[in-house]
């Protein structure tokens, strides 16, 4: 029996022992215990060489994040995938942080008179080369990085992404539609074409001043940058950013933000609409405009226009016509109608002051909602006592016989 | 109440402004001029068209609208820019025989009418400057055409007696409160303070010895400025300071003279006070107050004699209207109510364009004193020395949007009509039949009486509304008034008379066959030699009418 068929087996590797000592000792190995796990999660044992060779593989994963670790002294194993996910984040959050402030001293320490456009651009290049920058080395951000070299690295960076992007730019002429690359006889017609066939609607067409230079600065954007104009979608290639706007219905130009206004202000002439400013010269409105760019103010366009007879409080316009505007925030108290204050005069007064009569007072809703209260529980309580007697109404402590009364 | 005056306003309108200085005392007495000047005009057009037949008569509308022109032309040239408020403050009424007050129809009224020999006409008046205001009243005979026919005689005769009698002993009791050393003996009651017992007494007195009544709403009241009265039953003014006569007073004296009544029983008590729906009991009327210098009274006494009445009873007053009681009496007298007083403490958004119109021109033209149509109209003050036949056609044109207005103000209660009173004997014996059985606490919200005298008889347990009831089996009586407005200068303790007295409301040729007797009569004698007696009397100045301009 002993021979034909071993005794001492173990179930979860399929193996078979002569001795007992075999049995025990295999009992206590890592292979078995991961063959117990595996079953209890109904799945076949693997043999020995296949256990040895995983568990030479995680050891070199887990020296490589002892590596990456450094001087932290964290036990690698115990890092969960949830924290690296963190971990990744966190990192790339600080690469963007990064990226943002090199941008910015570099804006500062250029010069003051960048047509405020190249600013937005260069700031869209950047942002544009973020994601790809977390593609090419994704966890590898070193803190004490030398800064300049980051700098260096980074502006490198952006140069390659703009040599690449250039090597795929598309021209579009002003003829050509930029959804769909119909060629239609002129700009005008171009811009008909696009208006009909994909609803591209051009704000404040009687301020443009320079129609031609609007299309070709949007033609560049989807032929150059691949971008959507109306949502921050980035196209890999033409072809695609154009099915995603003629797809989302995207084939127009946002114009409500102040930051959407300022992105195509340089082609638009507002000046005419300052009826009494038209003296200004044409460089001190770049310069306000400027300002109110740097303000960032909403609604204080009125600031701008400050003549002797068109001034401001910052909720009343006073208009030269002596008419005064008022703020659409207050709205609300324009537009409620009350009765002018009654003016008495001395007789009236006299009357109002000597007056004794008891006059009928106010409806006060408070006090009637805590007296409708009160009435409520009285009732309630009313009810309850109604119940409670209703049940000894026939309650007799002793028998009494109708018929010998 | 919406609308409120801060403390401060309240005790410089209240107090402050009824000081009396000498710019005070001017204006009391321009207005006082203003006033005479007009009872002078109208008695002589009254004479000169109805005793002297110089021209043909005038009516009574016409009358009234003549004497506000007159009033209103002077007004317009006094003061000039200097003050804000001055105007008419009691539209002319005439009120004929048995009417009490209030009788001033429009130049429509259907009632309209001319006097005939032997009314009692009585002219009321009253005009403010800069809310000091002076108000007459003064009754005249209408003699047959003609001269020196003779005196009137009958019962007509001794209420015209006993009512001036009875004012003229008033304004000197008042004179009196000025100099108490003066007091007479017959008078004298050891304080030396002229109080509101004493002068009920006193005209009660006299009322008494001319068999005549005091009638309801006579009242010897302290004003102020701006409260003369003009609101009285609409605005409970707090402070009241007067005498009123009232049918309570009656009920009392008809209860005392019962047979069963014998002197030390205690009749049933009566708080006037808890009927009344006021927020200060001050506002209502007591007789316990002091004549006290630098003030300014109104005295308005009426009366009404019992010579033609049988049997005990009492005098009420009926407030007569278009529409009241047209279904079942035959009344021919339904005059439309003319004057109107703005409720100022009421407020309300009106609907038609044409009431809002009058609203504003009421509240922003006019002051808080009576009015009539006729007074915005365009045409009005007249131009007396031109055509008054067509001014007056265009006036009674221009009334009929300020009509249709004037329903909306009035069913609002923004503007509350004056009553127009007439009064009426009832027999004891028919109050006594009845029995009030909705109780005492039902009271006539449609003519409003001063805080406190809501309830007629108040022992007798009868409300307004069902002595309203019993007027049915009353008697008409005609009913005298002398009323005139008289400052308490204490400065140099003198009265200064605004309105009334010899120069103008001269008594009418009268006869009556009672006399004074008694004690009165030497209270009475008293008080006159003491008015007389230039150099250690009481000193009475007396406000002389304007020189006639044209």
């Amino acid at each position: 029996m002993s021979t034909s068929r071993p005794q001492y087996t173990c179930n979860s590797c399929s193996l078979a022992f002569s001795r007992p000592e075999d049995q025990r000792s295999h009992m206590k190995t890592d292979w078995h215990r991961y063959n117990l796990k595996r079953r209890v999660s109904q799945l076949p044992p693997i043999t020995e060489e296949l256990f040895n060779e995983k568990v030479g593989n995680i050891t070199i994963t887990s020296e490589g994040n002892d590596i990456r670790e450094g001087l932290s002294g964290v036990n690698a194993k115990q890092m969960t995938k949830k924290e690296q996910r963190r971990l990744e984040k966190e990192a790339l959050l600080e690469k963007k942080k990064q990226l943002l402030e090199t941008a910015k001293r570099r804006m500062i320490s250029s010069n003051d008179q960048v047509p405020v456009h190249d600013d937005i651009k260069a700031e869209r290049a950047e942002v544009e080369s973020l994601p790809n920058d977390g593609k090419g080395k994704p966890m590898l951000f070193d803190n004490t990085q030398d800064q300049a070299n980051d700098v260096y690295d980074e502006d490198w960076k952006t140069e390659q992404l703009i040599d690449q992007k250039i090597k795929n730019k598309v021209e579009i002429p002003s003829d050509t539609c930029m959804f769909c690359g119909y060629v239609s006889l002129d700009l005008d017609g171009n811009i008909d074409h696009m208006f009909k066939s994909h609803g591209l609607y051009i704000p404040e067409m009687s301020y443009l001043v320079d129609k031609a230079g609007l299309i070709s600065y949007l033609s560049e954007k989807i032929g150059l940058g691949n971008m959507c104009l109306s949502c921050n979608f980035q196209g890999r290639n033409i072809e695609s950013v154009r099915q995603h706007m003629r797809a989302k219905g995207h084939c127009k130009i946002p114009y409500e933000t102040l930051d959407e206004k300022m992105e195509i202000s340089e082609f638009y002439n507002f000046e005419s609409s300052y009826f009494r400013n038209t003296e200004a010269g044409a460089t001190d409105t770049d310069e306000e405009w400027e300002d109110l760019s740097d303000d960032g103010a909403g609604e204080g366009s009125e600031d701008e226009v400050s003549t002797d007879d068109l001034y401001t409080n910052g909720y009343e316009l006073y208009l030269p016509s002596g008419h005064v505007a008022g703020h659409r925030s207050l709205m609300r108290y324009y537009k409620q109608n009350l009765k002018p204050d009654r003016e008495l005069t001395e007789g009236q007064g006299t009357l109002i002051a000597a007056e004794t009569r008891h006059f009928v007072q106010p409806f006060d809703r408070k006090e009637l909602q805590a007296k409708k209260r009160v009435w409520a529980r009285q009732e309630k309580l009313k009810d309850i006592n109604d119940r409670r007697s209703a049940k000894f109404i026939n309650h007799q402590a002793h028998y009494r016989d109708q018929l010998l009364q | 109440m919406e609308l409120a005056v801060s403390d401060n306003d309240k005790s410089i309108l209240l107090e402050k402004k009824n000081v009396l200085n000498p710019s005070v005392l001017d204006k009391y007495r321009l207005a006082g001029q203003i006033t005479q000047t007009c009872l002078a005009y109208l008695t002589e057009l009254i004479n000169d068209s109805y005793h002297l037949g110089k021209h043909e008569p005038y009516s009574i509308a016409e009358l009234c609208l003549l004497g506000d022109s007159h009033m209103k032309v002077a007004l317009d040239s006094a003061y000039k820019n200097q003050v804000r408020e001055k105007g008419i403050a009691q539209p002319v009424t005439i009120d004929v025989n048995d009417v009490v007050v209030g009788y001033s129809p429009e130049v429509d009224d259907e009632t309209n009418f001319k006097f005939k020999a032997g009314d009692i006409v009585t002219i009321n008046l009253g005009c403010h400057i800069d809310g000091y205001t002076s108000n007459l009243s003064h009754t005249l005979v209408i003699y047959p055409p003609g001269v020196s026919v003779g005196p009137l005689l009958g019962s007509s005769a001794d209420a015209i007696c006993a009512s001036y009698i009875a004012s003229e002993t008033v304004i000197a009791l008042l004179a009196l409160s000025l100099t108490p050393e003066k007091i007479p003996q017959s008078l004298a009651d050891g304080s030396g303070l002229i109080r509101g017992s004493t002068i009920r007494q006193i005209v009660d007195s006299i009322a008494e010895s001319f068999n005549c009544v005091v009638v309801p709403t006579s009242k010897v009241r302290r004003i102020r400025r701006f409260l003369a009265g003009q609101a009285e039953g609409i605005v409970a003014e707090r402070d009241f300071k007067g005498v009123v006569w009232s049918e309570a007073d009656q009920e009392l004296k008809l209860l005392k003279k019962s047979p069963k009544y014998n002197g030390s029983q205690e009749l049933a008590k009566y708080d006037k006070t808890r009927s009344a729906r006021v927020t200060a009991s001050s506002a209502v009327p007591t007789d316990d107050f002091v004549v006290s210098p630098g003030e300014v009274y109104t005295v308005d006494i009426k009366m009404a004699p019992l010579q033609e009445t049988e049997g005990p009873g009492l005098i009420t007053l009926q407030a007569v209207d278009n529409v009241t009681g047209s279904n079942n009496s035959n009344d021919a007298f339904k005059p439309r109510p003319s004057v109107f007083v703005r409720d100022v403490a009421i407020s309300h958004q009106l609907k038609l364009k044409t009431s809002r119109k009058l609203l504003s021109t009421v509240d922003n033209k006019l002051s808080v004193y009576p009015f009539k149509l006729a007074h915005l109209t365009s045409g009005f003050p007249f131009d007396l020395s031109g055509d008054i036949d067509q001014q007056l056609r265009s006036i009674q044109q221009d009334i009929k949007p300020a009509r249709l207005g004037l329903v909306e103000l009035v069913n609002r209660h923004l503007v509350v009509a004056k009553p127009i009173l007439r009064a009426r004997f009832v027999p004891l014996q028919v109050i006594l039949n009845a029995s009030t059985s909705t109780g005492v606490n039902g009271y006539d919200a449609e003519n409003p009486v001063l805080p406190g005298l809501e309830l007629p008889l108040p022992r007798l347990g009868v409300t307004s509304l069902k002595l309203k009831s019993l007027l049915k089996a009353s008697k008409e009586i005609p009913v005298a008034r002398e009323q005139s407005t008289v400052v308490l200068n204490g400065d140099n303790n003198e009265l200064i008379r605004l309105s009334g007295g010899l120069s103008t409301s001269k008594p009418s040729w009268v006869h009556s066959k009672f006399q004074l007797s008694g004690n009165v009569a030497q209270s009475v004698n008293d008080l006159v030699q003491l008015t007389q007696d230039q150099r250690f009397g009481l000193k009475i100045k007396e406000c002389q009418p304007m020189k006639s301009s044209n």
